[in-house]
């Protein structure tokens, strides 16, 4: 990179804000697709959003591509860096700027770990809904550009309907500041746009979240199955039969072995073939006649046995295991593909059975750990990225499951964005006019297409950005075919 | 170009775009395909469109700066899907919204947002209007519930987001920008809808305060209580004050919220069940009927009985209605209060001083259009959001204000 252009970043966000030489730049290149990698020319952590700003002006000088990123536990190469273009990392935006209890909002810098600022909230028996399994690692800024969920989003919702506010510096270097809560926005709802556009539309400095209070009485359920399809088809039938419960999380055989054998042991029964967690939040009364009521579903669907958490130190034990579940695969093998696929509730058992048809056929071994409650699968494929020969079928395997779901009415991602890992399924499951309504929103937020090149929509899918590649500039990424 | 709509959508109605405005023709196509052939032809032809569902929210836009026809969807109304097991609803833009409420019933669930008057509303016409209902205590605004949209842009093209899950971050959520867009960025044809169990057992409560002081206490009691209350409400006109509580869900759950609500509203008096719902709707439907249209002001919960002092020393406000949980207040005004504009800029300017996380101000279906302007920077992006996706101006400029 030309060094007066490095000299000029520098001075803007001083020595510990730039990061240049080789070695201190490998944690970088790749998210958590670790089989995706690519070495960024340089790494910018600014301080804050005017420092964010100034850099975001040289850059739309210099014409340089960007890719934004948080703590990069990203499952779908979103933060996947770009040859030739710099990355800029919320690492060092970690501050906490307001928490109006009175008001139930927080406002945050983007680099602030999810898990801290429903920390921060305790004490004002508060918290912050969306808990992705990352929570311990990822930035409320990087679930910001993914949408990002967790298990108790099903009673809550993802981040999009926790977000009042952003501040958001643009690709040009100008600062966008809709930070205050409206009951409406003034105009279109550019904040709620802006949550799931995985980095392309600019970059989020600041977050205004939504607080819940802690609710009133929360029961934990173990469910213990001999199969899959039981603890499948209670979660079908806990949601036909229109009950509530704040998470519906199952995990396989193979996870809970790994979640036993590692520091995250919570008591799973290593012998049951899936187990189904469950969370019902409320008064104490509907708690009880809700948990009544599923635990009559769960025994009718062939459980074997049913444990309550019997104290706030055993529910966070169970939950602990639950999430927890990705980084004890590594027991099971070096590398861990986690797919992330979505499907109507009343397709659970399908499309469980599935995963494991596809996985047992490519000669793969799967670990199945998933948010039933919401359709939102994760067949995890346990690999070696040494070997050619089982990468490629991993994801051979990724794309078959993910073309059933397409095809029984789901989607490709619930929760981890498409990133570079599911590009090629947007044209599965979009036309080519829908990409084109998604490439022209894009081109009014980043005309020069530089943030996150290469990411989200198939370029070549759509003739309108074929025609404009040809006739002006564009990032690296984008030219390639 | 009369005879040219006819040709593709038969005979031709008359629509007015806002009270006192001149008719202008009105195209109601009977399928997506002739709607996509009319925005052909107002593409090639350089015609200016407005969509319209049941017309009884073009009175929150204002004057176009130049239209020659409308597109109303009210007979694309049938609905797509409905997977009552899922939790999902998939319809036409011109279904009713009663209509749409019934059937969720009848599969078990209730239907967010509880729009005023659902027979007079069109799925399409509330999300293009942003209008969310008064269960938005309870269920958030409109736009967190839209799974996903096809629409027609301006050049006849279908466009979809989302989809029809529950979860899916699956390509840019559009959707949340045609939501309340207006019909300044394309034509609603259908949407995707989350439901919600349908309750068991319905309260609701009401309840007479002296005085405002007194109000602001019972709102912010019954606020503190561990309920889910769906509505909460404060109306104060000539009568005075009366607030006005619904809770429902599982019977267990509302029997437990009823003794708390009735320590904080000891005098209140309750309705169950099938009158409950009755009376829910009523205060739904009539209280904000006005002659001169209804000021909305919105600011941060903390705030609100401050706000409604900004208001009260501004002008001498008829009838009022606060909904302190969300900070949304919302004054009904008379035919006499038509010159209107001056007094808004007199409010925003007293609620910048009591407000000090700001306040929003509009006013909707009133003579004039008063809108809250968004920050510049903001404003320069909404227009090119408008040229991006409608590059030909097929739909009509400056109804949604600032020029959108």
């Amino acid at each position: 990179m030309d060094r007066a252009l490095v000299a000029e970043l520098r001075s803007i966000v001083g020595d510990r804000g730039l990061v240049a030489d080789r070695a201190r730049l490998f944690p970088y290149e790749a998210d958590g697709l670790a089989m995706l990698h690519t070495r960024p020319e340089l790494v910018l952590l600014p301080r804050d959003t005017a420092q964010t700003a100034r850099c975001m002006q040289v850059l739309h000088r210099a014409g340089v591509p960007v890719v934004y990123r948080g703590a990069g536990t990203g499952l779908s190469g979103g933060a996947t860096p770009v040859a030739g273009g710099v990355l800029v990392a919320t690492a060092r935006m970690r501050d906490l700027l307001e928490i109006d209890a009175a008001n139930r909002f927080a406002r945050v810098q983007a680099g602030v770990v999810n898990v801290d600022l429903t920390r921060a909230c305790a004490n004002r028996e508060l918290f912050y809904a969306p808990d992705p399994s990352s929570q311990q690692a990822c930035t409320i800024g990087g679930n910001v550009g993914e949408n990002s969920g967790g298990p108790h989003c099903l009673k809550h919702g993802a981040t999009a309907r926790h977000v009042l506010g952003l501040v958001i510096v643009t690709h040009d270097g100008e600062v966008l500041d809709l930070s205050e809560p409206r009951v409406d926005p003034a105009g279109y709802d550019l904040v709620g746009l802006f949550v799931g556009s995985e980095g392309m539309f600019g970059i989020a400095t600041e977050v205004t979240v939504r607080l819940l209070p802690v609710p009133e009485v929360t029961e934990t359920l173990l469910a213990i199955f001999p199969d899959l399809d039981g603890a499948c088809d209670s979660v079908s039938e806990i949601i036909a039969a229109r009950h509530e419960p704040s998470a519906l999380e199952i995990l396989d055989q193979l996870t809970i072995e790994a979640v036993e054998d590692s520091i995250f042991a919570a008591g799973y029964p290593r012998d049951a073939r899936a187990v189904l967690l469950v969370d019902v939040e409320g008064s104490a009364p509907e708690v009880a006649a809700t948990m009544g009521a599923i635990l009559e579903i769960v025994n009718r669907r062939g459980a074997l046995e049913t444990r309550y958490a019997r104290s706030d130190e055993e529910r966070r034990r169970l939950w602990a295991g639950r999430k927890g579940a990705f980084g004890a695969m590594g027991r099971v093998a070096p590398d861990l593909y986690v797919s992330d696929v979505v499907v109507p509730r009343t397709r659970l058992r399908e499309m469980v059975r599935y995963s494991t048809e596809v996985a047992a056929e490519l000669g793969l071994k799967i670990a199945t750990v998933f948010h039933a409650g919401d359709g939102n699968l994760h067949p995890n494929i346990c690999y070696d990225r040494r070997d050619g020969d089982e990468v490629r079928r991993v994801l051979e395997a990724g794309r078959r499951i993910m073309t059933r779901c397409v095809e029984v009415g789901g989607a490709l991602t619930g929760e981890h964005g498409v990133g570079l890992e599911k590009l090629e399924g947007m044209e599965r499951l979009f036309g080519e006019d829908d990409l084109r309504a998604m490439c022209r929103t894009r081109d009014a937020w980043d005309p020069e297409r530089r943030l996150n090149p290469g990411k989200l929509i198939p370029t070549h899918a759509c003739l309108e950005t074929r025609q404009a590649l040809a006739a002006r500039p564009v990032a690296a990424a984008e030219r390639r075919p | 170009m009369i005879a040219a709509l006819e040709r593709i959508a038969g005979t031709l109605e008359t629509c007015r775009p806002r009270a006192g405005a001149p008719e202008l023709p009105l195209a109601v196509p009977e399928s997506v395909e002739q709607a996509a052939e009319l925005l052909r032809l107002a593409a090639v032809d350089g015609l200016t469109v407005i969509p319209v569902g049941r017309g009884s929210k073009l009175g929150w836009c204002g004057p176009p700066a130049h239209a020659d026809f409308m597109l109303g969807t009210r007979r694309l109304a049938e609905i797509v899907a409905h997977e009552p097991d899922d939790g999902t609803i998939t319809a036409r833009a011109g279904i009713g919204m009663d209509a749409l409420r019934e059937a969720a019933r009848a599969g078990g669930h209730f239907l967010t947002p509880d729009v005023p008057r659902p027979a007079d509303a069109t799925l399409g016409g509330v999300l293009a209007a942003g209008q969310s209902g008064l269960d938005r205590l309870r269920f958030g605004p409109v736009r967190h519930h839209v799974l996903g949209m096809t629409v027609l842009l301006g050049d006849g093209t279908t466009a979809r987001s989302g989809g029809r899950l529950v979860k899916n971050v699956t390509g840019f959520d559009l959707h949340r920008l045609y939501c309340g867009s207006r019909g300044s960025l394309c034509v609603i044809v259908e949407a995707s809808l989350r439901l919600f169990p349908e309750p068991e057992r319905e309260l609701l409560l009401t309840t007479a305060a002296a005085d405002t002081e007194a109000a602001a206490r019972l709102a912010a009691e019954a606020l503190a209580l561990p309920a889910r209350t769906v509505s909460l409400i404060a109306e104060r006109d000539a009568a005075g004050w009366r607030l006005t509580a619904r809770l429902f869900g599982k019977r267990e759950a509302v029997a437990a919220e009823r003794e708390p609500f009735l320590r904080a509203w000891p005098a209140a008096e309750i309705a169950a069940d099938a009158a409950a719902r009755e009376a829910a709707e009523r205060t739904r439907d009539t209280a904000l009927e006005s002659a001169g249209g209804v000021l909305e002001i919105g600011c941060r919960p903390t705030e609100v009985w401050q706000a409604l002092a900004a208001v009260d020393e501004a002008f001498a406000a008829p009838r009022v209605r606060l909904q302190p949980g969300i900070a949304l207040l919302e004054i009904s005004l008379g035919a006499a209060d038509a010159g209107i504009a001056p007094t808004c800029e007199r409010l925003r300017a007293k609620l910048a001083t009591a407000c000090t996380g700001g306040a929003s101000v509009r006013l909707v279906d009133g003579p004039l259009h008063v809108f809250e302007p968004p920050v510049p920077a903001a404003a320069a992006l909404m227009e090119r959001l408008q040229r991006s996706l409608d590059p030909r101006g097929v739909f009509a400029r400056g109804r949604l204000g600032g020029g959108l």
